[in-house]
């Protein structure tokens, strides 16, 4: 659920309760471990560890219907060196709902000396509002005296009028965390389904007891490795350590009302934001009419609803599923998030009778669908499926470059969930194959006497990474659009020249992607006086992945299978001659395939080269080295040269 | 008067503007008549190829006699292609604690000639501080232009008002989109002004007085996008402005805009009993001058956390040094300010000093203003006795007798100046004046990195490599930061990284690392890994190319012309030296002829041996200048690219018998 989704749900704090003054902090004794600790247990040199974090939160009935959740949090670091002071810097954003009632800290330097945080320097602000009724607040403060050996500590009470907590997070950005815990009272006329999202290094430790305030649930988790960058790693939601809520039931007067028991109530929420969203929606229905109302067949009518929005609604690219405006707004100020642009679509499709879907995702670069836990705020973007005869097709027209019925590579491989009315239907969407997402260059160059070589390029490239592609062109302004493609095809041989640049109007994806441009440049490889070391893949070197290191902390997980074929052909001049040619090279393993060779016809050499990937998501060590294997041996053959020779 | 019908005006049309709905589709008649004259403009070709073009820009500031501004901006842009012009559809207002946006509009009317207004909805309020600030309270507020398209116009206008503790702010009358018309007017009816202009052949003035003054450009170009350029500030015509509110003290020179600043600076005192024991416990084993000088600055640069906390007059006014001592942190106004305070007690005087830091927003001499400052270090005029122990220090400025310090930097030591200072002008806010001067720039020996490398080579091209590394001057600081930050597999994994980009199928296999610890030593690292350092097998022979670490430190030089300066960084030098043992019964087929080029720009040498089966390569290069003109880049570009040419020579190893 996007932030400002939250807001319909105010409803429960209309009215204002005042929070009660926070009495002054309990802190625990600084233990001796603590103290004489002088260095990160599970990440050696780094600046600083986490000692605890602990979460408390209480989910309570103060009166009839009146729910509060307070969430309290107390987080004690030891500091080790001087980067560790960094986390001395603290800063907590919640929506303008939340209160933050009580912060506090202190500093207790290697002496023992304690040093309180000033509270006149807790600065709070405004990180971010939106119209009237949006807004995340931050409040950030810095502890004094943070040096070497210190330790700092801190406890937050944040309270909010109802009872959607959000997800609990046990890491901490950027630093290891020795202990983690969290404590979870529910009232007990409210059912709250808690999900704990374990990784494959860390499991949660679960008891559960009965106390006057309700049912009390304690998780609990050691020794949480910070999460690093890594390149191809899986999305931070996917790494971290978490407690998902979603209130099933609430009980009042004798019944039992159902919230969230099953997904069914997810797509019912969202069909009830649809009629809003309906409810202006004249110029919408004009609009569709206009488009596509005289088209032949539901594809056409699609095509042309698609090709309209996705020209002319630009999309804010955020995060989340919360369907607020009304489409005439949209369509009027041309701008949308992409759940509101599929649901405009959705409207526009349905005015013209197309049979279309809404379908809600989580995006591969969001989170991984929980399936067995119906909650909302695990959907990044909704998707459209149009079911015509022929069989589904998935389209998004808020990525201003993904050409109709196909999706951008964060849209697939997903398990979304079609809403129908008020029920959902499960909707995968494929991950495709290597054949869906193509790369073809080729290149016909003739090599004279002087090593100067000139001729033709082209890049033709399908799915995946034509969409990234475009997306990127189409926002560079025509006048600078020649010196990006001039770059593309120099590939940073400053001594290329570049001219004869063709390529179709990025803006029209319906357009192949092809681009053709004209090269010319002196050959500078050389192997001594008369000879040229010739790479004939020196376009293709850096295309696939590469990985550095030999330890993997996340699973890795490639955007899309694809596929790079590139052909070039040179030409030589009479006075050159081959003295030798690469050798052929095929390699063949469950992740994918290489492949190349060079051939000779009297003065012409031809030499192609194929990478193909088919596995995507790589989950244990041992694939992780193969595939590290795998690539350096590609960058080695990458490598392999023609040697010329002036006759 | 007037302004303060301006400034009700403004607070009448905020009033409104909180009154208004969503977005709303208007009558063509509702727009205002300064943009509808705007859509009646012919561009002809004007800015074709463009995203948008600035069909006209209007900007009215006026001060009343309490020091308080009103600033009315106006703007409208024909949107030429919708997708690339995102970045120009953003209507932004300023605000902060001093300042206030009362309204905020905007317009698109469509080809079609349809209206859409923003309303309340579209309102953002945001943040506007950097990574580097725990908090600041400057804000923006901003609509995302809604309705525009292909070939509409749009407009909005912007109404804010407040206080500038500096009094004076810059105006940019150029823009990275072409620009048909920019218009500034500015007023100050009880008071007076002074003004300048950074590039007054593009900039003309259409009026001025005492107390007021037009500006206009017209017809001028996008400025160019090009990498590694001066800041955008100093390539865009702006113009400066200082004020007076009710007097005629608008500054008009540096000399009274140190003057200024310095009783800006001068923040009151507050007993300073505990900063005085810590300086006598940091002197007490020191016993001549610059040990003292450096006990103290190594304290506040190391000790002193860099926490930057910009409220109000903070961002240009330092806390008390006896705060920043207590809470041991604070910005770097805070830390120069500490460190005077401490130099102070044993009687030397230090000055702030404040930079328009390196390729952020580099100070213009001919435009005397405090609004073009970023940073803040200390200026040491150094006392006769100690001039011969800093006279070599490269922070050291002999002809002025001055030692700048940056205790802002963690890794710099005493005597050294991160790059972002080195180069730049800075005001040195006496007290009873300003002076303007270019800190020192390192020289090239100074600043940079040296190796040795030794690698082993088997018969089939697979080898071991053993490297040692050393740094100098802001190389050495960078590699300081570097390891400063990082844990044990951090550091391990970027030593990983690293070798890749030497060997194929490189494999790590250890590292040592001395002189981390201390800012004043030199980082010294020794590694080692093994790999395939054949580039190209030709049956029993293979090719190599001996001088493996060539990629590093190269500016990258595109064929295109340049129309902006290059800027390479400062100074700097790389020298690699090689001795790579060939596998017994195997030769080099050639020995590389030497390769040195000295120009302007540098020196470059490059020279092989063979020393047994031991092939020996030096390699030097040195540049000298730190920018570029476009008119010499050509002369540059085949400077580096002979260097590179050179680094990339491969030789063939074959068996001694062939």
């Amino acid at each position: 659920m996007r932030w400002k989704a939250l807001f319909p749900l105010l409803v429960f704090a209309i009215l204002s309760f005042h929070v009660p003054r926070a009495a002054a902090a309990d802190w625990d004794p600084v233990t001796d471990a603590e103290k004489n600790m002088k260095a990160n247990p599970i990440d050696p040199g780094a600046g600083a560890v986490v000692l605890f974090k602990r979460g408390q939160i209480d989910v309570i009935e103060k009166s009839s219907l009146f729910w509060t959740t307070r969430i309290q949090t107390y987080v004690r670091i030891k500091v080790f060196n001087d980067s560790g002071r960094d986390a001395g810097n603290v800063s907590v954003e919640a929506t303008k709902s939340v209160r933050i009632s009580r912060i506090e800290g202190r500093t207790i330097l290697p002496s023992g000396e304690i040093i309180p945080l000033d509270s006149s320097k807790v600065f709070r602000g405004t990180a971010y509002t939106e119209g009237k009724n949006f807004a995340i607040l931050q409040s950030s403060f810095t502890f004094p005296s943070v040096q070497p050996g210190a330790i700092i500590e801190y406890q937050i009470d944040e309270n909010e009028d109802w009872f959607y907590p959000s997800p609990w997070i046990f890491d901490t950005r950027e630093l290891g965390t020795l202990q983690s815990s969290l404590k979870v009272t529910v009232g007990p006329r409210l059912f709250m389904a808690q999900f704990p999202l374990e990784t494959t290094g860390n499991k949660i430790s679960i008891t559960q007891s009965r106390t006057v305030l309700g049912d009390q649930i304690d998780f609990s988790v050691k020794n949480l490795r910070p999460i690093v960058s890594e390149p191809f790693a899986l999305p931070y939601r996917d790494q971290a350590t978490m407690i998902l809520f979603t209130p099933n039931q609430l009980g009042f007067g004798g019944d039992v009302y159902p919230l969230i028991t099953k997904w069914d109530d997810v797509g019912k929420e969202v069909t009830e934001e649809l009629t809003n969203m309906e409810k202006s929606e004249k110029e919408v229905k004009n609009k569709a009419k206009e488009l596509a109302e005289k088209l032949p067949d539901p594809r056409k009518k699609a095509e042309a609803i698609y090709k309209y929005i996705q020209q002319n609604i630009t999309s804010s690219n955020l995060a989340g599923i919360y369907l607020g405006r009304p489409g005439d707004e949209i369509l009027s100020a041309k701008r949308g998030d992409p759940d509101e642009i599929n649901a405009l679509f959705y409207l526009m499709l349905k005015e013209v009778k197309v049979d279309a879907d809404m379908v809600l995702v989580a995006t591969q670069n969001w989170q991984t669908l929980v399936r067995g836990f119906p909650n909302r705020s695990q959907f990044s973007r909704i998707v459209t499926r149009l079911n015509f005869k022929d069989g589904a097709v998935f389209a998004d027209p808020a990525d201003s470059a993904a050409p109709f019925g196909e999706v951008p590579w964060f849209d697939r491989d997903v398990h979304g969930m079609a809403v129908k009315g008020t029920k959902v239907q499960d909707a995968a969407i494929p991950a495709g194959t290597a054949d869906d997402n193509v790369s073809t260059g080729k290149s016909t160059m003739r090599i004279a006497k002087d090593w100067t070589s000139e001729g033709d390029s082209e890049i033709d490239l399908k799915g995946a990474e034509a969409i990234e592609f475009r997306a990127d062109l189409m926002e560079t302004a025509p006048e600078k659009l020649e010196q990006r493609l001039t770059d593309i095809f120099a590939l940073g041989n400053s001594d290329a020249e570049v001219t004869q640049i063709a390529h179709p109007e990025f803006r029209d994806t319906s357009q192949p992607f092809v681009v053709k441009a004209h090269m010319r440049e002196k050959l500078t490889n050389e192997s001594g006086p008369g000879g040229l070391l010739l790479n004939p893949w020196m376009g293709d070197q850096y295309q696939q992945p590469r990985f550095t290191t030999n330890v993997r902390h996340s699973a890795v997980r490639f955007n899309n299978p694809e596929k790079r074929i590139s052909t070039s052909v040179w030409q030589l001049a009479p006075e050159i001659k081959v003295e030798q040619l690469p050798k052929d090279v095929k390699i063949e393993n469950d992740l994918g395939g290489f492949s190349r060779s060079c051939t000779q016809s009297e003065a012409t050499v031809t030499c192609t080269r194929t990478f193909y990937l088919k596995k995507v998501l790589l989950t244990t060590n041992v694939e992780y080295l193969s595939a590290k294997k795998f690539f350096d041996d590609i960058a080695k053959d990458d490598q392999e040269v023609i040697v010329l020779r002036e006759q | 008067m007037s302004s303060s019908l301006a400034a009700f005006a403004g607070l009448l049309l905020g009033a409104l503007l909180v009154c208004l709905g969503g977005t709303s589709i208007s009558r063509a008649d509702s727009v205002p008549d300064w943009l509808s004259a705007a859509g009646r403009v012919d561009l002809g070709h004007f800015g074709a190829g463009s995203a948008a073009v600035v069909v006209g820009e209007w900007n009215d500031f006026t001060v009343d006699a309490a020091g308080k501004y009103v600033l009315t901006e106006r703007r409208a842009l024909r949107v030429l292609n919708r997708r690339s012009a995102e970045a120009d559809l953003n209507a932004v207002g300023f605000e902060n604690n001093d300042s206030k946006v009362t309204s905020i509009q905007t317009w698109a009317i469509s080809p079609s000639g349809r209206i859409t207004q923003s309303g309340k909805k579209d309102l953002i309020t945001a943040a506007d501080f950097a990574d580097f600030e725990v908090f600041s309270d400057d804000r923006v507020k901003m609509i995302k232009i809604p309705g525009a398209e292909d070939g509409s116009l749009v407009g909005y206008e912007i109404t804010s008002q407040g206080h500038i503790p500096i009094s004076g702010r810059r105006f940019r009358m150029e823009d990275e989109i072409p620009v048909r018309v920019n218009e500034l007017h500015v007023s100050v009816p009880s008071g007076s002004l002074h003004w300048f202009v950074n590039h007054p052949d593009r900039v003309e003035v259409v009026s001025q007085s005492a107390n007021g003054a037009a500006f206009r450009t017209e017809n001028r170009p996008a400025i160019p996008d090009e990498s590694d350029a001066p800041p955008f500030s100093s390539l865009a015509a702006e113009v400066f402005i200082n004020y007076d509110a009710k007097g005629p003290s608008a500054l008009q020179s540096w000399e009274e805009a140190g003057h200024f600043y310095h009783t800006l600076f001068d923040n009151g005192e507050k007993p300073e009993t505990e900063i005085a024991a810590q300086v006598t416990t940091l002197l007490s084993s020191e016993s001549d001058g610059v040990s003292k000088i450096n006990s103290l600055y190594s304290y506040v640069s190391r000790q002193i956390r860099y926490v930057a906390i910009e409220i109000g007059v903070g961002g240009y006014q330092p806390h008390l040094p006896a705060d920043v001592y207590k809470n041991k942190y604070g910005d770097c106004k805070d830390k120069a300010s500490l460190l005077i305070s401490m130099l102070n007690k044993i009687g030397l005087r230090g000055y702030p000093a404040l930079v328009g830091t390196r390729g952020d927003v580099e100070a213009d001499p001919t435009a005397p203003t405090l609004a073009t400052f970023d940073h803040m270090i200390v200026a040491l005029p150094v006392p006769a006795n100690l001039r011969s122990a800093v006279e070599k220090f490269p922070a050291y400025d002999s002809r002025n007798q001055i030692l700048w310090m940056d205790p802002t930097s963690e890794a710099d030591p005493l005597g050294q100046l991160p790059e972002m200072d080195q180069g730049v002008f800075a005001l040195i806010a006496y007290p009873e004046r300003g002076d303007l001067q270019r800190i020192p720039q390192a020289p090239p020996d100074q600043n940079g990195s040296e190796y040795a490398i030794n690698v082993h080579l088997q018969p089939d091209g697979t080898g071991v490599a053993e490297v040692e590394a050393k740094y100098f001057g802001a190389s050495n600081s960078r590699r300081h930061s570097f390891y400063r930050g990082r844990s044990q597999s951090e550091t391990l994994k970027s030593f990983e990284e690293r070798v890749t980009h030497y060997v194929n199928q490189a494999s790590f296999r250890q590292a040592s690392i001395s002189g981390a610890e201390d800012n004043g030593q030199q980082i010294k690292e020794k590694f080692s890994f093994a790999g395939n350092f054949a580039t190209a097998s030709t049956g029993d022979s293979w090719f190599f190319q001996p001088l493996i670490l060539s990629g590093i430190a190269v500016p990258e030089v595109p064929l295109r012309p340049r129309q902006l300066p290059l800027d390479i960084g400062i100074p700097f030098h790389v020298k690699c030296e090689y001795r790579l043992e060939l596998p017994s019964g195997m030769r080099v087929e050639r020995v590389p002829d030497k390769t040195a080029v000295k120009s302007e720009f540098g020196e470059v040498t490059i020279e092989y041996s063979m020393s047994g089966n031991v092939l020996v390569a030096t390699q030097t290069v040195s540049f000298t200048q730190s920018r570029i003109l476009p008119e010499k880049y050509p002369d540059f570009r085949d400077f580096v690219n002979t260097y590179i040419r050179a680094t990339r020579q491969r030789l063939r190893v074959l068996h001694t018998a062939s």
